[in-house]
C-alpha cells in the first residue's frame, strides 16, 4: 500500500485484520456491481474504488478503474453497460482465484 | 479516560476498518453511516475529533462540518476520494484541519489522527504574540485578530500562520513547516497548499496583509515584518 508514492505498513494486528476481511468485502464489491440501479453506479463504483483499494485490494480497483473512467467521462449507456458486465465478470473470476487458491 | 473518535462514513466496511484501527491505537470510536445519523451521533458522545467522509449522499460532509462547527470547535479529518472533492475543500469556508485520501493506509490515518488531538493542547513558555501591520497573532490564546477582529482560522490554518510567524526573519523549508505542525507522518504536498491558501485568504479578506508566501522549491516564509 502507498500514500504519497511512499510505502506504508501496517501494524501486525491490521495487516491480520485486512487479510481476514479481503474476501467478504470483495464478495459485497461483487454484490453491489451486480445489484447497483444505473443511476446508484457512478456512486457505488467510486465508493467500491476507495474501499477495495484500502483494503489492499489493487487487483480489483485495477479492474474497476476502466468502469470508473467511463463513468465520469458520462459515455453512452451502451459502452458502459458492456463494461460494467465485463468488470463484474472479471471480478468475479478474481473471487474463484482466490477461493480455488485455498482449497 | 482516551478520547473518543466519531468515524462518519456511509461504507460499512471502510467504518469497521477505520474502527480497528483506532481501538487497537487506544481511542473510543463511535459511528455513523450518513449525515444526520452523524449530527445526533456528535450530540450525543461528545467527541474529541470527527473522521468525516465528504461523500455521504444527502447531507454531505462539508454540511456536517458547517453544522458541527457551529456547536463546537472539534478536529476534523476529512477521508476523500477524488481530486474534484480536495478541490473542494481549499473552497470550503469552515474548514477541516487535515484531509486523508483513500485508497489510505490505516497506520497513517491514526498518525495523523494522534497529530491533530496532539496539537490541540499544545503551549510552550516562549514569545507568544506576534505582530505585524495591523494582524496579532496569540499563540497561547490560539488567536488571530485583524484590526482587533477576530478571524476564524481552523487549528491547521492557525498552526501554519503561528510557525511562520515565529520564524520571521528567514525561510521555513516545507519540511520544518510539516514536521511543526503535522508531524512526520506525512505524504501529500497538496495539503500545505490548501492550509495556507485558506489561512492567507481569512487574513486578507479580514483586512490584513498577504502572508505566508511560498518560495518555489525552497520553503514558506511570513512575508511581512514582525514586532
Amino acid at each position: 500500500m502507498t500514500v504519497g508514492g511512499a510505502p506504508v505498513a501496517e501494524t501486525p494486528h491490521m495487516e491480520a485484520f485486512i487479510l481476514a476481511k479481503q474476501d467478504q468485502v470483495l464478495g459485497r464489491a461483487v454484490t453491489a456491481l451486480r445489484d447497483a440501479d444505473d443511476d446508484a453506479l457512478p456512486g457505488e463504483v467510486h465508493r467500491l474504488i476507495g474501499t477495495l483499494g484500502t483494503y489492499g485490494l489493487a487487483e480489483a480497483v485495477a479492474l474497476l478503474r476502466p468502469l470508473d473512467d467511463l463513468l465520469k467521462a458520462d459515455a453512452d449507456a451502451a459502452a458502459i453497460a458492456e463494461r460494467r458486465s465485463t468488470t463484474l465478470r472479471s471480478l468475479e473470476a478474481v473471487v474463484a482465484e482466490r477461493e480455488a487458491s485455498k482449497s | 479516560m482516551s478520547e473518543l473518535i466519531l468515524v462518519v462514513d456511509d461504507d460499512e466496511d471502510l467504518r469497521e476498518l477505520v474502527t480497528v484501527a483506532l481501538k487497537e491505537a487506544g481511542y473510543r470510536v463511535a459511528v455513523a453511516a450518513d449525515g444526520p445519523l452523524a449530527i445526533e451521533a456528535f450530540h450525543q458522545v461528545q467527541p474529541d475529533l470527527v473522521v468525516l467522509d465528504i461523500g455521504l449522499g444527502a447531507m454531505d460532509g462539508l454540511e456536517v462540518c458547517r453544522r458541527i462547527r457551529a456547536l463546537r470547535d472539534v478536529p476534523v479529518l476529512f477521508l476523500t476520494s477524488r481530486a474534484d472533492e480536495v478541490d473542494q475543500l481549499i473552497g470550503f469556508a469552515a474548514g477541516g484541519d487535515d484531509y486523508v485520501t483513500k485508497p489510505f493506509s490505516a497506520r497513517l490515518l491514526v498518525a495523523r489522527i494522534n497529530s491533530l488531538l496532539r496539537r490541540g493542547g499544545a503551549g510552550s513558555g516562549e514569545k507568544t504574540s506576534f505582530s505585524f501591520g495591523n494582524v496579532v497573532v496569540d499563540i497561547a490564546a490560539r488567536e488571530v485578530r485583524v484590526n482587533d477582529e477576530q478571524v476564524d482560522l481552523t487549528k491547521t490554518e492557525f498552526d501554519v500562520l503561528a510557525v511562520l510567524a515565529q520564524n520571521p526573519k528567514r525561510v521555513v523549508p516545507r519540511e520544518e513547516l510539516v514536521e511543526k505542525v503535522w508531524g512526520s507522518w506525512f505524504g501529500d504536498d497538496h495539503v500545505v497548499e490548501v492550509h495556507l491558501s485558506r489561512m492567507r485568504s481569512k487574513i486578507a479578506k479580514a483586512g490584513g496583509p498577504r502572508v505566508g508566501v511560498a518560495m518555489r522549491g525552497v520553503g514558506y516564509k511570513l512575508g511581512v515584518d514582525v514586532t
